[in-house]
């Protein structure tokens, strides 16, 4: 009988141990991403790679369709798609085009705002419409560096939030 | 985060009282193409059949879209394509008053007065107008500038202090930061806005700077109604502050009855002179955003696409000096009475 116990729990010990082990650790793991926002991701190459093409191959109506509804131009926020419209329109005419070396990219911050313009409006479009895991690219082009804030949503098609530049001009308070 | 919920809380409680005090309902009865609500929570959506328009919301039509919005069975209010229109609301002479504004574009307003009703205040981004069993239709030009036609009724156009009185076949321009121009006669229907904003971006086209020192002149104007009202509103919140607090002292202390005397006769009446004059406030610093986001905002997306190529053109760098002036002036004075669902 006394055998017969100690048998009993050794075999209790290797099914009950490794089940509880499990469920504490999907607990902690559970615990650790509610603790912490998810990190930004970088924006995926392909998604990166439409919005150049859309750039180079002058298609302003591809733009505008990847352009979120409120979008940002350095310190302006747009909110009418005939505004939109017009920004890529003539981006697209002045011959905006993209150079084939390396685009950086860098997750968006609190702070992120200032880089298109420093005021409550911009501050606060970058709080309420740009989501968390968007991208700041830096694009290199033959009209002067120009920012854009995008990010990809649940479908591969990216969302552009806004656009600054050329940086370092008149017009340019980013 | 906590700051932003503290705003609308008190946003929402400060505007409760007036906000109820004179409830209509403004509906969508009709539309055609594009045309968006963005409310006073911010967030856009398309209008449908039945939509109802608060205090606070602003639609936006396309190049293809029309709204024709109905009050109570009487009122009929049709904004036209490629037009930003606003209901807002504000005190006058402790009486709430409603303010249809249009803010960029064409909108034909259609009133049969009701008994016991106020007829509202027709606005633009340059001038206000008071109306009488009227139908009129208000164009807003691109550069700020707006157009009264009366066609039945009649109106007065206010702007920096002084009014034009209008009867039928009669309009009006005013240029932003100006009294109302001349009055002169049109015939019904002989108005062709797109002509007539086609010269709005012809003068602007031509003399940039000059454009925008006028819109830069009507937000003196706007930023000086809130700091007219800003001194009272701040002394009236202090001492309502400092009032809550003796109440909640005598609530405390478990004296209700003293604590209800003192409410009915200190606090409610700070409340409501308070919650007018925040009403106010934000009527004006929400009408200096029109005016920053749908006029200078689109002046200076016109310029920096225009001079992309030109970015050290002499005329560009003048305009974008002058804007930094005014956008700065905006945001010490206005932004404190906005809230970020605002944009």
């Amino acid at each position: 009988m006394e055998t017969q116990t100690i048998d009993l729990r050794l075999h209790r010990q290797p099914f009950v141990a490794p089940v509880i082990r499990a469920a504490f650790l999907v607990t902690l793991a559970a615990a650790l991403l509610a603790s912490c926002a998810t990190p930004p991701e970088p924006l995926r190459s392909d998604a990166v790679h439409s919005i150049t093409a859309a750039i180079n191959g002058g298609d302003a109506a591809r733009l505008v369709s990847m352009s979120a509804s409120s979008f940002a131009f350095d310190g302006e926020v747009l909110d009418r798609a005939e505004d939109i419209a017009a920004l890529w329109n003539s981006l697209v005419k002045a011959g905006l085009h993209v150079g084939t070396g390396a685009i950086p990219d860098a997750a968006v911050t609190a702070e992120s705002y200032r880089q298109f313009a420093n005021g409550a409006m911009t501050k606060w479009f970058f709080s309420r419409h740009v989501p968390a895991r968007a991208r700041i690219i830096t694009l290199t082009t033959n009209l002067g560096p120009f920012l854009l804030v995008a990010g990809t949503g649940k479908t591969p098609e990216p969302v552009i939030y806004g656009v600054a530049g050329p940086i370092g001009t008149a017009g340019g308070r980013g | 985060m906590k700051t932003v919920i503290r705003a609308i809380l008190l946003l929402a409680a400060l505007t409760a009282p007036a906000a109820l005090l004179f409830a209509q309902s403004t509906e969508v009865t009709y539309y055609q193409g594009t045309a968006n609500l963005k409310d006073s929570g911010g967030n856009m959506s398309p209008v449908d059949f039945g939509t109802v328009v608060n205090y606070g919301d602003t639609i936006i039509t396309g190049s293809d879209g029309t709204v024709q919005l109905d009050q109570n069975g009487v009122n009929q209010i049709t904004i036209q394509p490629n037009s930003v229109f606003s209901l807002q609301q504000r005190v006058q002479d402790t009486k709430p008053r409603t303010v249809m504004t249009t803010v960029l574009g064409s909108v034909a307003y259609k009133f049969a007065q009701l008994a016991g009703t106020t007829e509202p205040d027709l606005g633009t981004m340059s001038s206000v107008a008071g109306i009488r069993g009227t139908a009129l239709t208000v164009y807003a030009g691109s550069d700020g500038s707006s157009l009264f036609v009366v066609t039945q009724g009649k109106v007065a156009v206010q702007a920096e202090g002084q009014t034009v009185d209008l009867a039928v076949n009669e309009a009006v321009q005013v240029t932003p930061g100006a009294p109302p121009g001349k009055k002169f006669m049109v015939l019904a229907g002989k108005i062709d806005f797109s002509k007539w904003n086609s010269q709005q971006e012809s003068a602007f086209a031509n003399d940039p700077v000059a454009a925008l020192a006028a819109v830069g002149k009507r937000m003196d104007s706007l930023i000086g109604q809130i700091k007219q009202i800003e001194p009272t509103y701040l002394k009236w919140k202090t001492d309502l502050d400092a009032n809550r607090a003796e109440l909640k002292k005598l609530r405390d202390a478990g004296k209700m009855a003293e604590a209800k005397t003192f409410y009915e006769q200190k606090v409610n009446p700070l409340e409501v002179d308070a919650s007018n004059l925040y009403l106010n406030l934000r009527y004006w610093a929400l009408s200096a955003l029109s005016l920053r986001k749908y006029v200078m905002g689109r002046m200076d997306l016109s310029m920096k696409i225009s001079n992309l190529k030109t970015p050290s053109n002499t005329t560009f760098t003048r305009f974008e000096q002058l804007f930094s002036q005014i956008d700065s002036s905006f945001n010490n004075a206005v932004v404190p009475y906005l809230v970020p669902t605002d944009i």
